[in-house]
């Protein structure tokens, strides 16, 4: 698909979103933006999926944000990364060594960083020509089964491995050697703070923000929806610490097979100390092909979606950003 | 490639009403979750095949030693199963994966291959050897199911709402364990004949974590064990409760030695904002170097040598003159600031601005002003009877 119809496609996207009718009972308030459709990437043609038959099928699994605006997908099932740039252009291809990576994430945009949990157990570094810098094996202390790899963090100071969403593992530093590995309660954050987040098992989702491994009490807030949150989809924050929480509503029949009724995602946005800032909905959630990451957060305070649709991969984001 | 040979549902689901024999059609083994549990964890590590069902095991693990994987490439201008191609004896797709560690339609041996087994899709609706339940009350030994892709659930849901499973998930990955999320398209799927209490009340398991610490599960409602509770342990006291971190600077070379996760690690000090206290507390690898409204420079002052402005000097704020007004006649040590060798020299709070580099702050006119007022009234409480006066 040429790069017009690449954009006029994702405008459509955009203009059907103008049309789409309050999401759920509490939507959006006015002040909040409708997400913005950026880019939209045909099946096949562009981006790679795999369809299960007796197996599981599988989109890009992951995307990442570069500091100039573009946006990196991970085309997996093309042994490959793709590089665009702040327009949605392509710059170039990234050639991978094996379709079983799942993460990718980037470091100034010049290092490129994919995570393989399944099949080689390794966090490759890569320059942005595809050549191998550093390979790293994921399990050793802290990481006793790669599998159990949640998230891939890259830090200020170093590169840390989120485990079972619970902790996370600093594996290189911020030269991107190997290190001792440190553990940090949660997702680690700039300036030396973390974010812990938790279902709290009454349809809600606990966050907290505090310093890392920080042993006092610390402080929280507790998000419910309008229907009852099933995952917490995506924690995180920008640059000047607001944070970001990405919720799962969702509800099922009551019945056999309990088919789910109402699903969408909730964002929401926050400021440093837990303070509600805003919030909005997607219509997008997970579909029936595997992806890992679905969100990231700008460091500028863009929220991005990369949602799948029957026709391909639809990039979104959402601007809370002041004028 | 073998043909698969689920056996079909409408057959399966007379078993209960008519004896079809102990061997064909057998129920699936009374047994409690664990079991199941255990035979799909030895599956991990052994090849995907396409209508495969087969594994060798050593206890709760694979025996990749006296049953070779087998291999499973994908053809030429494709990316997976059917347009595959398998080589070896063993491997499992994901019903034949699920089909056999849930001992059903027959309980065969792991290592019994082209056997009966069920499609994934048949996970999806209530069976005479299963029960669909909902995606939110997943417990361990339970099935996830759509209608091409069934996996095994081996624990309860993690903080953010993910599973542990085993799945045989496609020809590049074979047979994994991981955590992942699920599509709405998944539905729950729990076997009958589970043992249905394995647990008293009162009971408690405790299980050591990674290098410290402990994890623990209770008994509920005197049947089934809770999930496991999140790693805990003391930290370190003593000469174990200091550490030195890798490539720390400053406040962050000092660490503190901590449990945390069950995985003993070395927690930095925290940078934060440099301020004048002779320590690098942002880690950057210089003292003192802070902004100059941060480290309180650059406000007007009195000091033994006249007025002059603030300035941090060897971790104090001292108030320094300008450039040599009074030091050179009364300095008598010469000394140079540590803090900046290229820079004034010390004397009874006094320093004067020789060759520095460092630059008056900016301020502010009105927080000027306000200093300037706050200076002007110390200086009259000090030298006249106007402030004392003002005060009473």
């Amino acid at each position: 698909m040429s790069k017009q119809a690449r954009h006029l496609a994702a405008g459509l996207v955009g203009a059907l979103l103008c049309l789409l009718p309050a999401l759920g009972p509490a939507a959006a308030s006015p002040a909040d933006p409708l997400p913005e459709p950026w880019l939209f990437l045909p099946w096949d043609t562009e981006v790679g999926r795999v369809r299960g038959d007796e197996s599981d099928s599988e989109g890009p699994k992951s995307f990442a944000l570069k500091p100039d605006g573009g946006v990196l997908i991970l085309d997996q099932a093309n042994l490959r990364v793709i590089d665009l740039d702040d327009r949605g252009d392509l710059v170039r291809h990234v050639p991978l060594p094996a379709a079983t990576f799942d993460d990718v994430e980037q470091l100034g945009g010049e290092t490129l960083l994919v995570l393989d949990r399944l099949a080689a157990r390794t966090l490759l570094v890569m320059d942005m020509q595809g050549s191998p810098l550093v390979d790293v094996a994921l399990e050793g202390r802290g990481i006793p089964r790669a599998g159990s790899v949640t998230a891939l963090l890259p830090r200020s100071d170093g590169v840390w491995l989120e485990v079972a969403h619970r902790y996370s593992v600093k594996v290189l530093d911020h030269d991107l050697e190997p290190c001792t590995r440190q553990i940090v309660l949660g997702r680690p954050m700039e300036r030396g703070f973390a974010l812990r987040g938790a279902k709290d098992g009454r349809g809600g989702v606990t966050v907290q923000r505090a310093m890392r491994n920080d042993r006092g009490a610390a402080p929280g807030i507790t998000l419910y929806g309008d229907d009852p949150i099933r995952r917490l989809v995506w924690l995180d924050e920008d640059a000047l610490g607001r944070v970001y929480a990405v919720l799962h509503e969702a509800v099922f029949a009551d019945t056999s097979p309990f088919r789910v009724r109402r699903e969408a995602y909730r964002l929401v946005v926050m400021d440093q100390t837990l303070g509600l800032l805003a919030q909005s909905e997607s219509p997008w959630v997970l579909t029936t092909y595997d992806q890992r990451v679905e969100v990231r957060v700008g460091a500028d305070g863009l929220l991005w979606q990369m949602a799948f649709t029957d026709d391909g991969v639809l990039l979104l984001r959402w601007d809370w950003r002041t004028p | 490639m073998r043909p698969r040979s689920p056996l079909p549902p409408l057959l399966a689901a007379l078993v209960p009403l008519f004896s079809l024999g102990d061997v064909l059609l057998a129920a699936p083994p009374s047994e409690p979750p664990e079991a199941i549990v255990c035979r799909g964890t030895s599956a991990e590590g052994f090849s995907y095949e396409w209508g495969g069902e087969c594994w060798c095991a050593s206890g709760c693990a694979p025996d990749l030693t006296s049953c070779q994987p087998g291999v499973c490439t994908p053809n030429p201008g494709y990316s997976g199963c059917p347009n595959c191609t398998h080589t070896g004896t063993y491997g499992a797709d994901c019903s034949g994966f699920v089909s056999k560690a849930w001992q059903v339609p027959e309980p065969y041996a792991l290592n019994a291959c082209d056997v009966s087994r069920y499609t994934a899709s048949s996970f999806t609706a209530d069976h005479a050897y299963w029960d669909v339940v909902p995606m939110t009350e997943l417990q361990p030994a339970d099935a996830a199911a759509s209608q091409t892709h069934v996996v095994l659930i081996i624990d309860y849901e993690d903080p953010y709402g993910e599973h542990e499973v085993v799945e045989a998930k496609g020809c590049v990955y074979g047979i994994i364990r991981q955590s992942r999320s699920f599509s709405s398209s998944f539905s729950g799927a729990r076997r009958k004949y589970l043992t249905s209490c394995v647990c008293s009340d009162g009971d408690q398991e405790v299980e050591s974590c990674g290098d410290c610490g402990s994890k623990t599960r209770t008994c509920e409602n005197d049947c089934l064990w809770s999930a496991w509770s999140a790693c805990q342990g003391p930290d370190p006291t003593g000469a174990d409760a200091t550490c030195a971190p890798e490539g720390g600077e400053g406040v962050c070379a000092e660490g503190q030695m901590l449990c945390v996760a069950g995985w003993l690690t070395c927690q930095p000090g925290i940078p934060s904002t440099e301020i004048c206290d002779g320590l690098d507390n942002d880690c950057d690898g210089v003292v003192d170097n802070g902004t100059p409204s941060n480290l309180g420079e650059g406000y007007p002052c009195t000091g033994d040598c006249g007025e002059g402005l603030s300035r941090c000097v060897g971790g104090e704020l001292v108030c320094a003159t300008d450039a040599g007004a009074t030091c050179d006649a009364t300095d008598p040590t010469d000394a140079t600031d540590p803090a900046d060798p290229g820079g004034g020299k010390l004397f009874g709070g006094c320093a004067c601005q020789g060759s520095s580099d460092r630059s008056t702050p900016p301020l502010a006119p009105g927080l000027l002003l306000l200093l300037s007022l706050l200076a002007v009234r110390l200086l009259r409480r000090r030298t006249g009877p106007g402030a004392s006066s003002r005060h009473q």
